[in-house]
């Protein structure tokens, strides 16, 4: 009787334990990395900050690797949403400083005479 | 000359696997982490990330993340501090790109608006209208 009583007492503290663990989820951090890559390999970054990605790549899969929910998911999901935000900045930087540099030619005529109407 | 016998010789490499397991258990505090997040974070001050809010925001979290790594080293948690400085070394990257884009940006701003001023001086302020 005692033994039926201890069995059934762990079957229902593992049985918690388990739903426990089943419930628990992602990290909001992987969340937020998961969604920021997917940002990042759709827009400038992947075009010009293509090895940043890759670390930040890198970085998410090991996330992914890790347990749900666990410290070390979580440490490397916030790794790989900085270094996806940093390769975002990057290329924003890349974007405005070439339009810039692309730009200075146009201003080249300015000081030169500049007709009202180019046609009548 | 005293020589060990095969015995002794086995004793010493037991006491020897176990001081380097008890070192590794203990850990060297992280050398590479704490110096490249330090440089780091003293570049994006050197930077003024300081003018830029949201690179302020990630100076401030990667100045968090040094003081945590640095009490976890005290503690003797070693891994635990190599990934706080790890993460403080990500931040104060972020806050270097994103005052870095700022200052792009106020560049750009001031050029287009020096180029504006240059324009209307050159073709009078009626030349939007004209053009």
């Amino acid at each position: 009787m005692k033994l039926e009583r201890r069995v059934g007492t762990l079957a229902i503290a593992t049985a918690v334990l388990s739903a426990g663990c089943a419930a628990r989820g992602v990290s909001p951090q992987l969340s937020a990395a998961r969604m920021i890559m997917g940002s990042a390999r759709n827009g400038s970054a992947q075009q010009f900050e293509p090895d940043q990605v890759l670390v930040a790549q890198r970085n998410l899969e090991l996330a992914e690797a890790q347990t749900d929910g666990s410290t070390l998911e979580a440490h490397y999901a916030y790794l790989s949403e900085r270094e996806t935000r940093t390769a975002i900045a990057n290329s924003h930087r890349a974007i405005i400083e070439g339009v810039q540099h692309e730009g200075r030619p146009v201003a080249v005529p300015i000081t030169a005479p500049v007709p009202r109407r180019l046609s009548p | 000359m005293m020589t060990m016998t095969r015995t002794q010789w086995s004793n010493a490499l037991v006491a020897a696997a176990l001081v380097s397991s008890s070192a590794c258990a203990a850990g060297a505090a992280p050398a590479r982490a704490r110096t490249d997040a330090a440089a780091a974070v003293r570049a994006a001050h050197e930077l003024g990330v300081g003018d830029t809010p949201e690179a302020a925001l990630h100076m401030a979290f990667a100045e968090e993340a040094v003081a945590e790594g640095e009490s976890l080293i005290r503690s003797g948690q070693m891994e635990s501090a190599e990934r706080a400085l790890l993460r403080a070394h990500a931040d104060a990257e972020l806050a270097m790109a994103l005052r870095r884009e700022a200052m792009a940006l106020a560049e750009a701003a001031q050029s287009h608006s020096h180029v504006e001023e240059q324009r209307e001086s050159t073709i009078g302020p009626d030349a939007k209208e004209a053009s």
